[in-house]
């Protein structure tokens, strides 16, 4: 799944990569299916965090409109991995104006692919174990029952960035605030966490559960 | 006027006020280990049901049956296979109703668990055996005050290690964490069978060091884990673990101090292949152990000092047939002094007879 072609979506196969493993973390951790908005939340997490785990960011922009971070272009694709068995659907809940939302879990072939994506490329088990962090982190503590960390989210959240408007991390490290919260927060707490980047992930979905708890 | 930096008030859309809250938990979000692996498993359902059981004690209630979670690597899976109901949120909220039930799981959160609730040990360890799990890392809250954990699974040789819950805030210093160390050796490693892949002709199990490892940090988090961080690190270069105490502030004693714990291995021979179990041994030489061993020393002062950690333990278990000898302990003890290394060598024995001659030697007569 190379990250290169432009085919509309640029990136299609890393993106498509990503949600897959997401899914399958998920379903390794006993937690899929994943609702369509707790998808985007994790895949956008990821591409705020991804440095943490030596991981490339796959895009560093998203359109600010709504509770939460959505990426129009990649739904269409994660539905296509559901009709072709990669993914499964396994519910769907009916919104307000005829808005259909997802949940998935790991198709009859999803496994497998997952599988082979691991064990060919370093990067992808870095991905993998972003993944794994992450799911763990988020759905102990607010993604469970609560995906819209768009207001208090450190990127997202920014009230330089009017609903409209697009969030961009994507140039500068110093503009990924998502990222400096966590190196912050790993930075008072270097004491009990020698040589582990993997704590950025779960300390900044601590700051989104407190955030959301006190909003 | 004061020159004072002012500090922020919010980065970006998160407000420091919040950041500042979680710095501040009482138990930071700390990981031991990679999410998904056993490490993490052990040490985040072992919080769970040490917190569950202390919601019982301060609320006068009593658990009614032991609860009993089991590791898998694969949640999902394992509950298609064997037709288990998936509890997505189990793990997040110390309050449920645990009380006999079976759970297996991969994570801190998320799960599946066994259709029935069970009242006594004998039909936990009959639905375990069915589904195969007698060799999965286990926990057990067998009552409110006493937690049991093992590490290899409920068919292991080895006792489980054995958690009494609802002490006091203990300090945890360099003697405590010695002193630990001897009962590590003295329970599980003196004679441990399951260490050795041909005793006779003394050979290990392949990586003893990373089977070493595990067993101590499962033995160490089952002792410490309520007032202290118990983390495994692995370094990238040449795949060698370490073991760190970090006592928590809010959670240990006024004195308590953090560690660094350095695990060597020395050993005859390479551990062969398991196509050539029998073939020709190659050996180590005496002389390439002590510098693995000495080396030690200088990873255990150099990531004491680089991490600000109170204290450096080098832990040497010698699988050697000379290990007797005082052979590794004279050649680390004047590079060990010179770093403040605190340093012991574990003889680990490999028959009974060489197990009573180290326990209870016998003074030559004058």
């Amino acid at each position: 799944m190379s990250g290169a072609v432009f085919d509309g979506l640029p990136d299609k196969g890393t993106w498509k990569a990503w949600a897959v493993m997401c899914v399958a973390e998920a379903s390794r951790m006993g937690i899929a299916p994943v609702a369509q908005p707790q998808l985007h939340v994790l895949l956008y997490l990821a591409n705020t965090l991804a440095q943490l785990f030596d991981v490339n960011r796959i895009r560093g922009r998203v359109l600010k409109r709504g509770t939460y971070p959505f990426y129009p272009d990649v739904q269409r694709e994660i539905d296509r991995l559901a009709f072709c068995g990669v993914l499964s659907i396994e519910r769907v809940d009916y919104g307000p104006k005829g808005h259909l939302s997802a949940h998935y879990g790991l198709g009859v072939h999803g496994a497998d692919l997952c599988k082979a994506m691991v064990a060919h490329a370093p990067e992808a088990q870095r991905t993998a174990r972003l993944f794994a962090e992450l799911v763990s982190a988020c759905f102990g503590r607010f993604l469970a029952t609560n995906s819209a960390i768009g207001p208090i989210d450190a990127n997202y959240g920014d009230l330089d960035v009017v609903d409209g408007q697009v969030v961009d991390f994507s140039e500068w490290t110093e503009q990924n605030k998502n990222l400096e919260v966590a190196k912050y927060l790993m930075e008072q707490l270097r004491a009990l966490r020698p040589r582990a980047e993997r704590d950025g992930v779960r300390l900044y979905c601590d700051y989104l559960d407190e955030a959301l708890a006190t909003s | 006027m004061s020159n004072a930096p002012t500090r922020r008030a919010r980065i970006g859309g998160a407000a420091m006020s919040v950041i500042d809250q979680v710095v501040n938990a009482p138990v930071p979000s700390v990981s031991v280990a990679n999410a998904g692996t056993r490490e993490a498993f052990l040490d985040a359902w072992v919080r769970t049901l040490s917190e569950h059981a202390k919601y019982l004690r301060t609320s006068g209630a009593t658990l009614k049956a032991p609860v009993v979670v089991a590791y898998v690597d694969n949640t999902g899976a394992f509950a298609e296979e064997h037709s288990w109901p998936k509890k997505p949120m189990l793990g997040s909220s110390h309050r449920d109703n645990f009380a006999g039930k079976l759970i297996v799981a991969t994570g801190n959160v998320g799960a599946c668990e066994h259709g029935s609730r069970f009242a006594d040990t004998d039909e936990f360890h009959a639905a375990i055996a069915e589904v195969g799990l007698q060799r999965a890392p286990t926990v057990a809250l067998m009552s409110e005050n006493k937690l049991w954990i093992w590490a290899n699974g409920l068919d292991d040789d080895v006792s489980p290690f054995e958690r009494e819950l609802g002490s006091d805030a203990v300090i945890i210093d360099l003697d405590v964490i010695d002193r630990s160390l001897a009962r590590f050796y003295d329970d599980i490693a003196r004679q441990n069978k399951k260490w050795w892949m041909d005793p006779p002709r003394r050979v290990t199990v392949s990586s003893p060091e990373a089977v070493v490892q595990y067993d101590l940090w499962v033995f160490l988090m089952a002792r410490h884990s309520e007032g202290a961080f118990i983390k495994q690190e692995t370094d990238s270069g040449n795949g060698r673990s370490d073991i760190v105490v970090i006592p928590l502030p809010q959670r240990s004693a006024v004195g308590s101090m953090s560690a660094v714990l350095e695990l060597k291995t020395v050993r005859d021979c390479f551990t062969p292949s398991a196509k050539n179990k029998t073939g020709k041994l190659t050996k180590i030489k005496a002389q390439d152990n002590v510098e693995w061993a000495c080396s030690g020393v200088q990873q255990a002062a150099a990531y004491r000092d680089n991490e600000r950690l109170d204290g450096a333990f080098l832990c040497v278990y010698d699988f050697c047939a000379n290990n007797h000898s005082g052979d590794i302990e004279r050649a680390v003890e004047p590079h060990a002094n010179q770093y403040s290394v605190m340093h012991r060598v574990y003889p680990v024995t490999a028959s009974h007879e060489e197990h009573r001659g180290n326990a209870y030697p016998l003074v030559s007569p004058q």
